[in-house]
């Protein structure tokens, strides 16, 4: 285990040089979306995270522990509310499952259910899911580069690719020079009307990597309506077979 | 006492479990409170409410012991009073489950106006190794595909009706699964029974293919041998679950209905609008339903369900609706017709979260129809409901 953690490091120190934006000048544009993806992401992970849905006179929280490995295995168990506690969802490449363990009852979800905003917030199945991939999905330019909260951001556009099956018209990110965790995300519609922003902030260490353990969604015609993700603890790369993600583990695991 | 005793044990060597940052407490604790006030309206007594409170509350309590070895006890107790228990004979035996191998209820209070019971509808343990899986003891046992109507349920049938009990009954029986894929598995299991009348064993596989589940079952159930299948996939978004099981009868006997065995089969088809409305629709067939007036179900018996008996007529129609009015308040609308003899039952909901962990709703159930059709002259039901989960 020591190795392990040893040999990652040399690695993240490796890879650190190799992104060091003095060595590496000119990168383009998915290359960074590229490299912002693999940081908040990892080859596989595991979080705890809290989602607290705000309203002017109400709020409602939910925490849930996920794994997660690629783009098609997640494993998500619900902790909090309690009456919700011990419900788990289970991801393969397109297919879905939840268990509910009152009952001991596996149900096979359909699509239709997954395009639902995840227990009625603003956050959708596909931000949780990841169900696309701001890499393989869309092509990618660099706008301009700002100073956004008191970073040096490259502002890039994505544009989705013909054939990919993604619900924006246009996203553009404020990716931040040299770290790669983004600031600000917007989310443009087909009529290129803005929908909603996720604004990362609280940046803190998680694992090796510094990333923004808060987002904040904002549905663009609803001020007064948010979401707030908030990343309890993460750890990147770990070791998870693909086996873990079956129904077997998706009643024992807690 | 004991019980305590356990826990004390079990959080001084918490700390031993606790191999790295993510993992959870061995022994979970967990249960609601909630208190149900219903209203009756009989048919033909419309002057003549019937009026009942019962304060419920469950206590789950699992010890994940080792990797290899869980526990789940929980434990179902309820206080009811008012006029169904006045006038009801005996009501403490009505209200509790009769159809258990095991004794594991206890009635506390049985007063002409009020009764008070025990009991615990799961306590089971688990050991798992590599792919095997096996659990013994009272637990629930759910084969079904379908959301209301389950035929391929051979082992805990529960009413639709009845939606107040939550978790459902459960099984005294031995499991053995064996899971042959990531999303594949084979089981047997063995319900107990004094005699063979009241046992069942069957065996049951499941596996995914073409993003679709699929199982076959088989055994035998009672007075009944049975053969089923079922499936659940999705078309264009919508999900799709089918579900087919045929029950024969092991020994023929002059007074034997039913000689060639009945066939139960239903259908269903649910999706999810963007904007949270849902729609979900199914269909039930029993072949030794009846065709023409059903005769009324028996909405206050507590005589062991049957997945042979779903529905009295041959066929019986569900709809149902649901929509997010806000994020906090969800209103449902549910009916099931017997085409046969055009009676009905129709049960409207609104649920409001409250906070975090407190939640109300109000339900209704009105029954439609005329004499001996299968919901008529039955009456109308509402439920106000107060809950608060821990």
């Amino acid at each position: 285990m020591k190795l392990f953690k040893l040999s990652r490091t040399v690695l993240i120190l490796g890879l650190s040089i190799l992104l060091n934006p003095v060595l590496a000048q000119s990168e383009d544009a998915t290359e960074i979306v590229r490299k912002s993806d693999q940081l908040m992401q990892g080859d596989s992970y595991i979080s705890i995270m809290t989602m607290k849905i705000v309203r002017p006179s109400w709020d409602r929280t939910i925490t849930f522990k996920s794994w997660g490995k690629g783009r098609d295995l997640a494993l998500t168990y619900i902790q909090t509310p309690a009456a919700d506690k011990g419900q788990t969802f289970l991801k393969r490449t397109n297919e879905m499952w939840t268990w509910n363990p009152k009952i001991n009852r596996l149900i096979k979800l359909p699509p239709s259910m997954l395009a639902q905003g995840w227990m009625g917030s603003d956050y959708s199945n596909d931000d949780i899911l990841k169900e696309s991939s701001i890499v393989v999905d869309y092509h990618h330019k660099i706008l301009k580069e700002v100073k956004y909260e008191g970073f040096d951001c490259w502002v890039i556009q994505m544009n989705p690719k013909e054939d990919a099956a993604v619900v924006w018209g246009k996203v553009i990110s404020y990716i931040v020079k040299g770290k790669y965790f983004p600031l600000k995300v917007e989310y443009f519609n087909e009529d290129g009307d803005l929908v909603k922003t996720h604004l990362n902030s609280d940046v803190k260490q998680m694992d090796d990597r510094e990333i923004p353990t808060k987002t904040i969604v904002q549905p663009a015609d609803e001020p007064n309506k948010k979401t707030v993700v908030t990343i309890e603890k993460m750890d990147f790369n770990v070791n998870l077979q693909d086996k873990f993600f079956s129904q077997q583990n998706m009643k024992r695991i807690r | 006492m004991k019980v305590r005793l356990l826990i004390i044990t079990v959080l001084i060597s918490f700390n031993a479990f606790a191999q790295d940052d993510y993992s959870l407490s061995p022994v979970e604790f967990s249960g609601y409170v909630k208190d149900v006030q219903t209203v009756f309206v009989p048919y033909g007594m419309e002057e003549n409410w019937l009026s009942d409170n019962a304060i419920h509350n469950r206590l789950k309590l699992k010890y994940y012991y080792k990797d290899w070895l869980t526990f789940d006890i929980q434990a179902r107790n309820r206080f009811i009073y008012g006029d169904f228990v006045k006038f009801f004979p005996d009501y403490a035996k009505y209200a509790q489950s009769s159809n258990y191998f095991l004794d594991m209820d206890y009635v506390w209070l049985n007063d002409s106006s009020a009764v008070g019971l025990s009991e615990l509808d799961r306590l089971y343990f688990q050991l798992t190794k590599g792919d095997w899986e096996v659990t013994v003891g009272r637990q629930r046992i759910n084969w079904g595909m379908n959301l209301v109507w389950n035929p391929n349920d051979i082992f805990n049938t529960f009413s639709y009706f009845d939606f107040e009990y939550e978790e459902r009954p459960g099984t005294d029986a031995i499991r053995v699964k064996y899971y042959t894929s990531i999303t594949g598995s084979a089981e047997l299991v063995y319900k107990a029974g004094e005699e063979v009348d009241e046992m069942a064993f069957a065996g049951l596989y499941r596996f995914n293919a073409g993003s679709y589940d699929f199982q076959f079952l088989g055994g035998f159930m009672g007075k009944d041998l049975v053969l089923g299948t079922g499936y659940s996939g999705s078309i264009k978004g919508a999900a799709f679950r089918g579900e087919l099981t045929y029950f024969k009868p092991r020994q023929i006997y002059d007074y034997t209905i039913n000689k060639d065995g009945v066939v139960v089969s239903s259908v269903s088809a649910d999706y999810t609008f963007s904007n949270t409305l849902y729609l979900h629709a199914g269909i039930l067939y029993n072949s030794s339903g009846a065709s023409g007036k059903a005769g009324q179900i028996q909405l206050l018996s507590n005589q062991e369900l049957s997945p042979k008996m779903l529905s009295r007529g041959k066929f019986n129609l569900f709809a149902q609706t649901s929509f997010s009015i806000t994020p906090l308040i969800t209103a449902n609308l549910s009916s099931i017709i017997n085409p046969d003899d055009l009676s009905a039952f129709i049960s409207p909901s609104i649920t409001a979260s409250l906070s975090d962990n407190f939640s109300t709703s109000l339900f209704g159930q009105f029954f439609m129809g005329s004499a001996d059709t299968e919901y008529g002259h039955i009456g109308q039901i509402a439920y106000l409901r107060f809950k608060y989960s821990f």
